[in-house]
């Protein structure tokens, strides 16, 4: 599903214009950002979560180059799935 | 790290401050968008929602596997799961931290740091812990940063005594310190085996530990007074608080020692003790975890201070209230103990 079809669906179940719900996202994604920004995780119930992963630095060797390279340390974000919603799909 | 769990209300809510709308609006929006999300993606397999990320429904095939107790094959049956990556907004910022940090080459020189930190990728598969590994490369690449951090405490509690005694205590720690952080990397290098990774890492953790408390040894040798023997020796901890008769006074440390000793008659003494008070040494503040004893091992090395620090702040007893201020007193041998 792209994100205009997804964006025109969401947009008429609240009756708000397509343009609207875009900005309702991007405000969504913008707290999601300062909560995780934070060390917290966004628990979305019947869905999963959204947590902070770090990663250590790693040493990795550039495929076209074959040099050796090292990946500085950095935070990811992760979602997990909860055990409801893994049940069923599965 | 503290991690807090926020609902999706929290997040509504957080949602209508941040951007001016009612709080009915947030919330629904909210719920709506993860219930669309959560549909489309069954119909869909992959949602593409624009400013937050990607959701793909992902099929894992059946694999085998080991049990890790008693080593037998194992099958672990296929299933779904569904991957979030976000996009390049939510990425920066939760990334903010680290942005100033980029891939670079690597040089044959930075071999070392290569070999452990390939160690450490190769065994993380097999060690699902994430808390052990990081203390390994971090401490192989800067083997002095933690060493350097339980010694300045030390240095700053007596500072002077430490004035006391100058010359040489500074000068055996660099060289010690160097010698231990070679034989840590050394075995590194010349090993690649993959059986005996497990032997090498526990090696550079009993070497990084031995590395630590030779050097915290190294200054109670330094502080103490058997100055003719730099290497890290045993000492007596009794001894760091007994200053200049054993050492080889200079002229500025009797001296300092005598002046100490006509501050002395200011203060009220211990009666029969073998030491006086001349002044004070620092301040601490009792908490749940540090005690008037346990600062006292901290500050002078040995318990048996404790008469003069309950002395010096009027103390009946060494059990002391948390929060109550403590002040440490300056030790100095009596005249008539001097050998």
């Amino acid at each position: 599903m792209s994100n205009k079809e997804f964006i025109s669906e969401v947009a008429g179940k609240i009756t708000t214009t397509p343009q609207q719900c875009q900005k309702m996202v991007n405000e969504l994604a913008d707290t999601l950002a300062s909560v995780l920004e934070l060390d917290n995780e966004v628990v979305v119930a019947g869905l999963g979560s959204f947590e902070t992963r770090q990663k250590k630095e790693r040493v990795m060797v550039n495929p076209s180059t074959g040099k050796k390279m090292l990946v500085p340390p950095k935070v990811v974000i992760n979602f997990k799935m909860s055990s409801t919603y893994k049940n069923k799909i599965n | 790290m503290a991690k807090g769990k926020v609902t999706l209300q929290m997040l509504s809510e957080m949602m209508a401050n941040n951007s001016g709308r009612s709080k009915s609006s947030a919330e629904s929006f909210v719920r709506t968008f993860f219930a669309v999300l959560k549909d489309a993606l069954q119909r869909d397999n992959i949602v593409k929602v624009k400013g937050f990320g990607t959701f793909k429904l992902v099929v894992v095939s059946p694999r085998e596997s080991i049990n890790v107790n008693n080593g037998e094959r194992v099958s672990i049956a296929g299933y779904n799961k569904i991957t979030f990556t976000p996009d390049k907004m939510l990425k920066d910022r939760v990334n903010k931290a680290f942005a100033q940090f980029d891939t670079m080459v690597l040089e044959d020189d930075d071999l070392d740091i290569v070999t452990n930190a390939e160690k450490v990728e190769k065994a993380e598969p097999q060690v699902s812990a994430e808390p052990q590994t990081p203390v390994v490369p971090q401490e192989v690449a800067e083997p002095e940063a933690p060493a350097e951090e339980p010694a300045s405490p030390v240095v700053e509690d007596e500072p002077r005594i430490v004035a006391l005694k100058q010359e040489t205590a500074p000068e055996p720690e660099p060289s010690r310190v160097e010698e231990k952080a070679e034989p840590d990397e050394q075995p590194a290098p010349t090993e690649t085996s993959k059986e005996q990774q497990a032997k090498k890492r526990t090696l550079k953790i009993i070497g990084i530990v031995l590395f630590v408390v030779g050097v915290l040894l190294g200054f109670y040798a330094a502080i103490s007074s058997g100055k003719q023997e730099p290497e890290p020796t045993n000492v007596n901890k009794a001894d760091s608080i007994v200053m200049t008769p054993e050492q080889k006074a200079e002229q500025a440390a009797l001296d300092s020692i005598a002046q100490l000793r006509a501050a002395a008659k200011d203060y009220e003494q211990v009666e029969g003790g073998d030491m006086l008070i001349a002044g004070t040494r620092t301040y601490r503040r009792i908490t749940r975890s540090h005690n008037l004893v346990r600062y006292c091992m901290q500050i002078y090395g040995t318990k048996k201070v404790l008469p003069y620090v309950m002395k010096y702040n009027n103390l009946k007893s060494e059990y002391v209230p948390v929060g109550k201020d403590v002040k440490f007193p300056i030790l100095i041998e009596k005249q008539d103990s001097i050998k």
